[in-house]
């Protein structure tokens, strides 16, 4: 649906997009994450065609993003990341000019605004002018826009952002209304949106892709292994030098000491060291108090592939 | 036709300037100057004529079509709303040509309320048809001219004020073309007089149609109308 090769953008002489490459399958939703300045907007832009790429393509839709731009912005619903909206038009007259501009027939156009009045809750404010409505209702009103011709790929840029944890919640579950039907590619900042609302999610730092998979392949992969939490009755020195010992065990760093008590946490490749560790905990006569496996969550391979 | 999107794009961007303020005070400020232009020969010197309302236009139209196609682009790009345009399933050069019939929309408008002042001559006296049929047309003329320069200074900047500046110096200048002629040796001052917007005006508004000033005027559109596209199109590759 969306297939993108060796896509590159500078500005001037810096590099906002360095040759990147991916595939989107329909029906896919997609999470676009990334630190501020990585690209994201910058490949979104160009993927709807508003900004040309300096080197590179990308098919959307089977479109070229180049050459078949008209088809590209045909098949699809565009959230920008700013939401720009036409203040001086009342809502219902904003989505009524959109959907002529999409060229809709003038016998459908009424019912499909009335059909995404009520899938974005816009009912209470339908008559109001825009310049008037709330953060959260002027971003509803720029998703009513986005998917009122029924597009086949959506591309939200942020579509969360600056709203409060209940019309975050709306937007995600109207997201996963749509993906049944639809391609989705969002951007976000907010990790849990892209683990609960994406199926696949692309990392992207520096104007490169570092990493690329479902949320929990992800997690798996790149926390290279397990952590292990152990509070242990031992000398902490000694404890942490006998755990490095353990086969398997890649770090043991001290987290906490106090009178006989010592917290380590201990990172391990692949393997379950949790029952050498007994086995060695058994042998030193050290009483073990706590042993927790600690998950890595999309945060931690998230900063891991961002803080370089 | 009527799903045509330079069409459907040109009544929303009329819409959107008939919901403006501005729009307003600038309309009323020129239909007042204008009306008391026509009307105060009427009661002073007991004599009416399209002129004194026509003479002083080309002066009136440097300040009011540009203040009235000031927002035309460099709101857009202020608002970013031109993010919301440029994904739509539309061409740059119909987004332009929409513009530019919105404007003409408005000014038209604005001209046909000043339909008045020939209405009054048909009612007190017979006046030449001929040269009030040359004259509108050579409002409509001068008006399509300014309006394309006010258009294309508008897709220079995202500030009104800026492109309203900009638009206002460059009819200024084919506003003077015609007097600063008379300082010019021979074949240059033929040359500027051509240029010159009062010549053109004058000629028709003699109720001379002749097709040299229609092409002035209708080249003169295209020329700052194509610009505007070069301006739209090279903010992209930026």
């Amino acid at each position: 649906m969306i297939d993108v090769t060796q896509l590159t953008k500078r500005y001037g002489t810096s590099l906002a997009l360095d040759h990147v490459t991916f595939a989107i399958q329909p029906g896919e939703v997609v999470g676009l994450l990334g630190p501020n300045g990585a690209g994201k907007t910058t490949m979104l832009k160009m993927l709807t065609g508003y900004l040309p790429p300096t080197e590179g393509s990308a098919r959307v839709a089977n479109f070229d993003i180049l050459d078949q731009s008209l088809d590209v912005r045909r098949r699809i619903g565009y959230l920008p990341e700013t939401n720009p909206l036409y203040e001086d038009l009342a809502v219902y007259e904003s989505l009524e000019w959109t959907a002529r501009l999409r060229g809709m027939p003038s016998a459908a156009y009424p019912g499909a605004i009335r059909k995404v009045i009520d899938s974005c809750g816009l009912a209470s404010v339908v008559g109001k002018d825009i310049a008037h409505l709330s953060k959260g209702f002027r971003q509803r009103v720029g998703l009513a826009q986005a998917i009122l011709h029924d597009p086949e790929i959506l591309i939200l840029d942020e579509p969360t952002s600056g709203l409060d944890p209940n019309q975050q919640l709306e937007v995600r579950q109207l997201i996963q209304t749509l993906k049944q039907k639809k391609t989705v590619l969002l951007s976000t900042h907010i990790l849990s949106e892209a683990q609960t609302a994406c199926d696949r999610v692309l990392i992207i730092h520096k104007g490169k892709i570092v990493a690329d998979g479902t949320p929990d392949l992800l997690r798996q992969s790149l926390s290279k292994g397990q952590r292990l939490l152990l509070e242990l009755k031992a000398p902490a020195t000694e404890a942490r030098e006998a755990l490095e010992n353990i086969p398997g065990v890649e770090r043991a760093t001290i987290q906490r000491e106090a009178n006989s008590h010592v917290v380590l946490s201990l990172e391990s490749r692949d393997e379950d060291i949790r029952e050498a560790v007994f086995q060695m905990a058994v042998r030193k006569s050290w009483p073990i108090l706590q042993m927790t496996p600690e998950t890595f969550s999309l945060e931690d391979v998230f900063r891991q592939l961002t803080n370089q | 036709m009527k799903n045509n999107p330079v069409i459907v794009l040109a009544r929303k961007e009329l819409c959107i300037m008939l919901n403006a303020p501005a729009t307003y005070v600038v309309s009323v400020v020129f239909l007042l100057v204008t009306g008391w232009l026509f009307v105060s020969p009427l009661f002073v010197m007991n004599q009416s004529s399209l002129d004194t309302f026509l003479s002083p236009l080309p002066l009136i139209f440097t300040f009011l079509v540009p203040a009235l196609t000031m927002r035309s682009f460099s709101e857009e790009f202020k608002a970013g709303t031109i993010e919301y345009l440029a994904t739509l399933p539309i061409e740059n050069h119909q987004i332009v040509l929409a513009k530019y019939l919105a404007a003409m929309g408005l000014i038209g408008l604005l001209v046909a309320f000043t339909l008045v002042f020939p209405l009054v001559l048909l009612l007190l006296g017979r006046p030449d048809l001929g040269q009030m049929i040359g004259s509108y047309v050579s409002v409509l003329g001068l008006a399509s001219f300014f309006a394309a320069i006010g258009i294309c200074a508008s897709a220079l900047t995202r500030n009104q004020v800026v492109a309203f500046i900009i638009g206002f110096f460059v009819c200024f200048i084919f506003f003077l073309l015609g007097r600063v002629a008379d300082f010019l040796p021979g074949m240059l001052a033929s040359f500027v007089r051509m240029l010159s917007i009062e010549t053109h005006f004058e000629a028709l508004a003699r109720g001379v149609l002749d097709s040299r000033d229609l092409i002035y005027w209708a080249s003169g559109t295209v020329f700052f109308l194509v610009s505007t596209l070069a301006v739209v199109e090279s903010k992209k590759w930026r």
